[in-house]
């Protein structure tokens, strides 16, 4: 237990990448998933003791794998893994503030060929053959797993992890992942952007049907939310001008961009409320949702009830 | 007056925001399955010419561009000005192999809309093109690409 608290304290001082909690899933057979965003152990009848931790810094969530080779084992891996994680993303700090957006696109598609294209399939026995350098039994059987996986057997020993963690993992060349590895966390990731893609493809689609455009009904700001989110290696493989082009069709239809939390509405909804309103009242809504949309134009300084007398005021400010 | 001028600009903003929806064209959603088994290659996605080029720019989110052995890709493509009017153009290789894909929408002069797709081989590649869904109120459609 000792030892699990101080693993705990361990992970507590990790940054976002690695304090966001690693995944373990050495051994295929464990079904029984545990979030270790709770401090758990598992006692000798096998049962989970738990004591939730609020975390503020991260709202990703991952597993562990528990094992048949005991709670030991379990906390060791995932001490590991943290360990690798943590070292991972201190060298992908340094890549990605040392390399231009262009030197890292070229990264990321030279590490893919290496990893699935058909170098890899050219080096596929030697990759097969890789063992890390370590003597620790947990480290060993998840390369192992990772073969078997790289031949359609068994899981993906990365399952489950935030893309953030896969990342780390795929495109860490200093040998602590072996290729296959990689290739594992690679296609974990691939298929966790790929149900994002199906679902949000198929919402574009059901947007044009009911507004005309495939960015409507939120599908633009889910788009730019998403490659927000995306690690900077994965970001440089999009055009440069990806964020503002999204934005400019965020703008089109109308929509507030997930940047502007507290920006004026749109011209649209604008429209809309003061088309929709009462005769007496669509003036006053529309002053009041025109004094929060202009802070440097037209303001609308003065509506009487009966439309009649309405002064505006330029503000120069 | 100031207020009427204030009420036409906003009413100018508006029409050119609903033109701007009323003028794109039908959307198209694109699956791209590698067919190749497990343990071969990657499917790369190349942009080489003018058509391809105006495919990346129109499509959403944009086609990644590497595709693994039996995973798909998912985007949708969407002309942003012909209302009448739309395609795709895209080009997949795997080692030597490649497969050129295309799909369209085109309203006749005579009204009647058209939907055409179509895979271009070489190199010894399997192409395959299906169009999987029309939506007859508005000519969206879905189309499937397949290689091997």
């Amino acid at each position: 237990m000792k030892v699990l608290v101080l693993q705990y304290i361990e992970m507590q001082l990790f940054n976002k990448y690695y304090a966001l909690p690693g995944v373990v899933s050495t051994f295929p057979e464990s079904a029984d998933m545990v979030n270790i965003n709770t401090l758990s152990s598992v006692n000798e009848e096998n049962t989970v003791d738990s004591v939730t931790k609020n975390r503020t810094n991260s709202t990703d969530s991952a597993a562990v794998s528990t094992s048949s080779y005991g709670p030991q084992s379990a906390a060791t891996n995932v001490s590991t893994l943290a360990q690798q994680l943590s070292e991972a993303a201190k060298r992908a700090e340094e890549r990605d503030s040392t390399l231009s957006r262009d030197e890292l696109a070229e990264k990321a598609i030279s590490i893919g060929e290496k990893l699935g294209g058909t170098s890899y399939v050219a080096n596929r026995d030697k990759y097969d053959a890789e063992v890390p350098k370590t003597n620790d039994p947990s480290l060993l059987a998840r390369a192992k797993q990772a073969t078997e996986f790289a031949h359609g057997k068994g899981a993906n020993p990365f399952k489950g992890m935030s893309r953030d963690q896969l990342a780390l993992i795929t495109y860490d060349e200093s040998g602590t992942f072996t290729v296959n590895e990689r290739k594992a966390a690679r296609l974990e990731s691939y298929e966790q952007e790929s149900a994002w893609r199906k679902q949000v493809v198929a919402k574009a689609i059901d947007a044009y049907n009911h507004t005309g455009s495939i960015f409507g009904e939120g599908v633009g700001s889910e788009l730019l939310a998403h490659y927000k989110s995306l690690p900077a290696i994965e970001q440089s493989t999009y055009p440069k001008d990806y964020e503002t082009q999204l934005k400019i069709q965020i703008a089109k239809v109308g929509e507030k961009n997930p940047d502007q939390q507290s920006a004026p509405d749109s011209y649209t909804a604008l429209l809309k409320s003061w088309s929709e309103a009462p005769p007496e009242k669509g003036l006053s809504d529309l002053a009041s949702l025109t004094t929060m949309t202009n802070t440097s134009d037209t303001r609308i300084s003065s509506v009487d009830s009966n439309n009649s007398n309405t002064s505006i005021s330029q503000n120069t400010q | 007056m100031k207020m009427i001028k204030s009420m036409h600009a906003i009413l100018a903003v508006g029409t050119m925001m609903f033109a701007g929806a009323a003028f794109a064209g039908p959307p198209v959603a694109i699956t791209f399955k590698n067919l190749t088994p497990t343990g071969g290659a990657d499917a790369s996605y190349v942009v080489t010419n003018a058509n391809e080029v105006s495919t990346n720019t129109n499509a959403s989110p944009k086609p990644r561009v590497q595709v693994p052995a039996t995973q798909s890709d998912f985007y949708s493509v969407q002309n942003p000005i012909n209302p009448s009017a739309n395609a795709a153009t895209v080009r997949y290789t795997i080692g030597s192999k490649t497969c050129v894909f295309a799909t369209s929408f085109l309203t006749s002069l005579s009204g009647v809309p058209q939907w055409n797709k179509s895979a271009s081989p070489s190199g010894g590649a399997t192409c395959t093109a299906n169009i999987t869904s029309i939506n007859s109120a508005t000519n969206a459609w879905a189309v499937e690409f397949t290689m091997k």
